[in-house]
């Protein structure tokens, strides 16, 4: 026996729908108070994971697709923005408006945390301009062929292309994952314990502010207490 | 005739989990009463990574002395498998003295 598909009932959905519009309206007419702000958030709380299924497909967000519940918390701090500027008088539905926020928040999240280097996000979104515009192009022609930039912008464009080259967490993680020979095994060892042994030739201050620099407090600070103040 | 300037260009290049200078200086200064600023303590770790990143590729062969150029050095500096690197060996010296006590 087949089972058969339930149905969907047209004029229940129109009604929620009127709903929330009218419950944005009477938020935004009351002037975004806390309460009714909470009350938008948690009617339209699908629409992250609407989102998120939907454009899970794009380059950026499929990288931290296994983070979902960190993009669904951006996503509400999208909406939260959605909300404070949508505006009525444009005669779109709010839902249309919050699905670019909540794509904006995301976004934004990946970029920022994924990558080994931090750009400015005016350098994010005028890269990705560029890569737009000139998609079979390399960018670092498109770069330098383009009049609209300054000079200084050129350049800083020029030095995140090179940067980001290979500049993800991903790359390095697949780079680990690739399959090591015992020689390269040993190499990557022994530079690690020449790096050690040359480390603790370095003076008491420069081997602590190394240290400390990639998050370390571990040190035993006894002799830069007694000496340290003339070495300095 | 106008002469264009030369523009220095260098990426931009943030740690995760790093410490920025200024944090530094300020817990030298208020742990151990050491007075320097985050200038001061930027140039002791660049001098600090230019003699350990010399003396290393010094003694692994690939250059024959322990002083580098400036640009090889920034060269390594803009690498993020290098910072990669020197994260573990700070995480491999901590585990081990952790150990050893």
């Amino acid at each position: 026996m087949k089972l058969q598909k339930p149905i969907k009932a047209p004029v229940e959905k129109q009604k929620d729908d009127l709903a929330n519009e009218e419950l944005i309206k009477k938020c935004i007419e009351a002037g975004r108070p806390k309460h009714l702000v909470d009350q938008v958030i948690l009617k339209n709380k699908n629409l992250i994971p609407f989102v998120i299924n939907n454009f899970a497909q794009t380059k950026l967000l499929r990288r931290a697709k296994h983070l979902r519940d960190d993009l669904e918390q951006e996503g509400i701090f999208g909406l939260m923005e959605a909300i404070k500027r949508f505006d009525l008088s444009k005669g779109t539905k709010f839902s249309t408006y919050a699905t670019w926020w909540v794509l904006q928040a995301c976004t934004d999240y990946v970029s920022k945390n994924f990558g080994l280097i931090k750009l400015p996000s005016h350098v994010r979104s005028s890269l990705s301009a560029l890569q737009k515009q000139n998609l079979d192009a390399d960018l670092r022609n498109a770069i330098t062929e383009t009049d609209d930039l300054t000079k200084k912008k050129k350049s800083t464009l020029l030095a995140a292309v090179q940067a980001q080259k290979t500049s993800t967490v991903f790359d390095i993680e697949q780079e680990h994952s690739k399959v090591c020979t015992p020689e390269q095994n040993f190499d990557s060892n022994e530079v690690l314990n020449v790096m050690k042994k040359n480390l603790e030739s370095l003076t008491d201050i420069e081997r602590i502010i190394i240290c400390m620099r990639y998050d370390v407090d571990f040190v035993n600070l006894e002799t830069l207490t007694k000496e340290g103040k003339r070495k300095i | 005739m106008e002469t264009e300037k030369k523009i220095k260009s260098s990426p931009y290049m943030v740690i995760e989990d790093s410490v920025d200078y200024r944090t530094i200086a300020a817990e030298l200064n208020k742990k151990y009463n050491l007075s320097a600023n985050h200038a001061r303590i930027r140039s002791i770790y660049l001098s600090g990574m230019k003699k350990l990143i010399g003396s290393t590729m010094q003694d692994i062969g690939l250059s024959q002395s322990s002083t580098i150029t400036d640009e090889a050095f920034e060269q390594v500096m803009h690498s993020p498998s290098f910072h990669e690197l020197m994260s573990d060996l700070v995480d491999y010296i901590k585990k081990s003295k952790m150990e050893s006590k």
